[in-house]
């Protein structure tokens, strides 16, 4: 009885967790804007208000993965053993493929998408999505195209989107040549480095939400293309505590030479408040948030380094802990429409 | 025929005030013509003092010097909010005004390590933190005590360095008035209540130093300052601005002549004995009663742009000789018309910024 009792409020929870999605958070202060019609060589979509749906599918469908770099790491978290590597193929636009899953991983099929910045660019334009004249938000033809068809699938249970993920690391890498440090109010534990300047917590975040905001125009514009599709962010896994690790990562990601050593405890904290800004974000337009995974962290909050590729990349046995969580998404909601 | 010699028939004409004063347009009087030491433009110069010390960094900008600025604008600042990185630059730190010789040697010795750093924070009721002993600084507060703590701890450093590194520190002295806090010690740039916190009768206590403190308290600033720099120079300068107020038993005028005087005296008692500092005569320039108060502004208390820039272009003429200031210098007359008479496009006050807390002496009572 107490295990149903149990099931039954987990399941209220979640319509609940669901029902205040979209609520908006002022504080935030970020760059939302309402999308319109307008000109020019970028597709526009209508105005109108975000509603919100309530996700009710039965069997098994399909689900989608969308992302870039950090998507490597689950699809090895979930590839069939007749999986071939990650078709990263260029030299035609973007498209969902199938993606052959291990038995038991995920209730349901799956295809994913890679839109790496570089192979998006070649085809569709720099951005995705961006803020035309008069505020009006822009989606590129590509985009749209790619987007829709997931719109006219119906089975399409959820989608599952994990672009970008890299700016808390690229704001920690700034702090190398202009050294800076901050509080973040939540973990007083994180300690300041002594010989940095200390920034207020507001410009820490005013410049995050800058680098936010291209993925946050991209994000606005899947919830506008598809409104009665559930969207997931999954986020990205947290620093690890190796400093070489990171300075490995820095210097061959960014092609910088950095010699000095970010202290830890303020990339966790830069991961945090992105974190932070973005399930924020997300939730304000009406997506759900996917948690990193607990098992992953270290107690201080940094990534276990059994999990870790590289500085920003969890591997591939970090991809199937997140794979396990996106399962129980699935799962969840198909006891909620039973 | 014989003439009798005297110790005055030998003098130049600088030492006759006919010659050298009566007979000279004010513009045009050399007041600062033998300086102890001069200047290189790639020299380091440092600046700290009342309101009027920023005109220094202003000006120094103009003619193409650079200031030291060991406290710098992160660029993260200067894209989120300009106006705050803006401040950073009065100063060669954040310390905002330092009115009293004996707020500096407390500052210095806070940076040095040889004292502890001073606690000394309030919450308004908004929740913002500040520093008393920087209440402008900055204008919005902090979001934490910890803030506010961290932030000063980083400050001091910058304070040490700039010392340490600086080859000319520019200390313009504002007052003799000032308050400190009864139990701990420590001094503050302004009463608190005027700008920030609140003022206890218990704990703040008014104290209005006399020449002989003042002497020391320079002298000590010289000492401990050398202790981290040996090399370091002084240039010492009186703001010539009078009080806003006076917290003594006196009118606001007789105490500024008070507070004035005593700063002139200490300065040139400690310079005249020391090869590394010398005084500037800002004070006289703007002040001195052969200048028929043309560079004051209609209150009579504010600076007109056009004395900050007779000031200014005396300092970098007599530091910095080898260098065309670009800055003209005003058409000053020795007759000029004073200021109470002056159409007001003639006498234009200078823009006191936000860091004068001084001028909150003539504001309410915060409770």
């Amino acid at each position: 009885m107490k295990g149903l009792e149990e099931k039954q409020a987990a399941r209220t929870a979640q319509l609940h967790r669901s029902a205040a999605l979209g609520a908006g958070i002022a504080s935030a202060r970020l760059p939302f804007y309402r999308p319109e019609i307008g000109d020019g060589h970028m597709k526009h979509v209508d105005p109108g208000r975000f509603t919100r749906h309530v996700f009710l599918l039965e069997g098994t469908a399909l689900i989608y993965l969308l992302g870039a770099s950090h998507i490597v790491a689950i699809l090895d978290g979930c590839r069939a053993e007749t999986s071939l590597v990650p078709d990263f193929d260029q030299s035609s636009p973007p498209r969902f493929r199938d993606w052959p899953l291990r038995e038991g991983v995920l209730p349901d099929r799956m295809k994913m998408a890679s839109i790496y910045i570089g192979h998006v660019a070649m085809h569709w334009g720099p951005h995705l999505a961006e803020i035309l004249p008069e505020r009006r938000l822009g989606i590129a033809a590509g985009f749209q195209s790619l987007l829709a068809t997931i719109e006219t699938d119906g089975e399409a249970r959820a989608l599952f989107v994990s672009m970008r993920g890299e700016e808390y690391f690229h704001l920690g890498q700034l702090g190398v040549a202009h050294p800076y440090d901050f509080l973040l109010p939540e973990r007083p534990d994180l300690a300041l480095a002594p010989d940095r300047p200390l920034l207020p917590l507001a410009v820490v975040q005013h410049q995050m939400v800058q680098a936010m905001s291209r993925t946050l125009l991209a994000l606005t514009a899947m919830r506008k293309l598809l409104p009665r599709v559930r969207i997931v962010r999954i986020v990205p896994p947290p620093p690890t505590a190796s400093e070489d690790v990171t300075r490995w990562t820095a210097e061959n990601s960014l092609q910088t030479h950095h010699t000095e050593r970010l202290p830890s405890a303020l990339r966790l904290k830069l991961w945090l408040l992105y974190t932070r800004l973005l399930e924020e974000g997300t939730r304000a337009l009406q997506l759900e948030v996917l948690p990193v995974p607990g098992a992953a962290l270290h107690p201080t909050g940094l990534l276990r380094r059994e999990y870790m590729a590289d500085a920003i990349h969890g591997n591939a046995l970090y991809g199937g802990l997140v794979c396990g969580q996106m399962a129980n998404v699935c799962t969840e909601t198909l006891e909620c429409a039973t | 025929m014989r003439y009798l010699m005297h110790p005055y028939s030998t003098l130049p004409e600088r030492h006759f005030w006919r010659r050298f004063v009566s007979d000279v347009a004010w513009r045009d009087l050399p007041f600062m013509d033998a300086p102890k030491f001069t200047l290189q433009p790639g020299d380091r110069v440092a600046t700290a003092g009342s309101c009027f010390a920023q005109h220094i960094t202003r000006y120094m900008k103009r003619s193409g010097l650079e200031p030291l600025v060991a406290e710098l604008a992160h660029p993260f600042v200067q894209a989120a909010d300009p106006a705050l990185a803006q401040s950073y630059g009065q100063f060669s730190a954040r310390y905002g005004n330092v009115y009293t010789a004996r707020q500096m040697l407390e500052l210095l010795r806070q940076a040095a390590g040889t004292q502890p750093m001073v606690q000394d924070f309030v919450v308004d009721a908004g929740g913002r933190w500040y520093d008393l002993l920087r209440p402008g600084v900055p204008k919005d507060g902090f979001a934490s005590l910890a803030e506010a703590q961290a932030d000063r701890r980083y400050h001091l450093r910058c304070v040490r360095q700039m010392f340490e590194t600086v080859d000319v520190f520019v200390f313009t002295l504002g007052l003799t008035e000032c308050w400190h806090h009864t139990q701990q010690g420590h001094t503050y740039p302004v009463c608190p209540g005027t700008l920030r916190g609140q003022y206890d009768p218990a704990l703040h206590g008014f104290r209005n130093f006399n020449v002989r403190e003042v002497m020391a308290d320079i002298q000590a600033l010289i000492d401990e300052a050398h202790a981290l720099n040996p090399t370091l120079r002084f240039v010492f300068t009186v703001s010539p601005v009078p009080l806003v107020a006076t917290r003594s038993n006196d009118n606001v005028l007789i105490a500024s002549s008070y507070s004035k005087a005593v700063l002139r005296a200490a300065v040139g008692e400690v310079t005249q004995h020391c090869s590394a500092a010398e005084y500037f005569p800002s004070f006289e320039i703007i002040n001195h009663a052969a200048s028929f108060g043309q560079y004051l502004a209609s209150d009579l208390r504010e600076v007109t742009d056009r004395g900050v820039g007779h000031v200014m272009a005396c300092f970098l003429a007599a530091f910095y000789p080898a260098l065309n200031s670009g800055i003209t210098s005003p058409a000053a007359n020795s007759a000029a018309t004073p200021a109470c008479d002056a159409h007001p496009s003639q006498a234009r006050p200078i823009e006191l910024p936000i860091e004068c807390e001084e001028a909150f002496n003539d504001g309410p009572f915060v409770a």
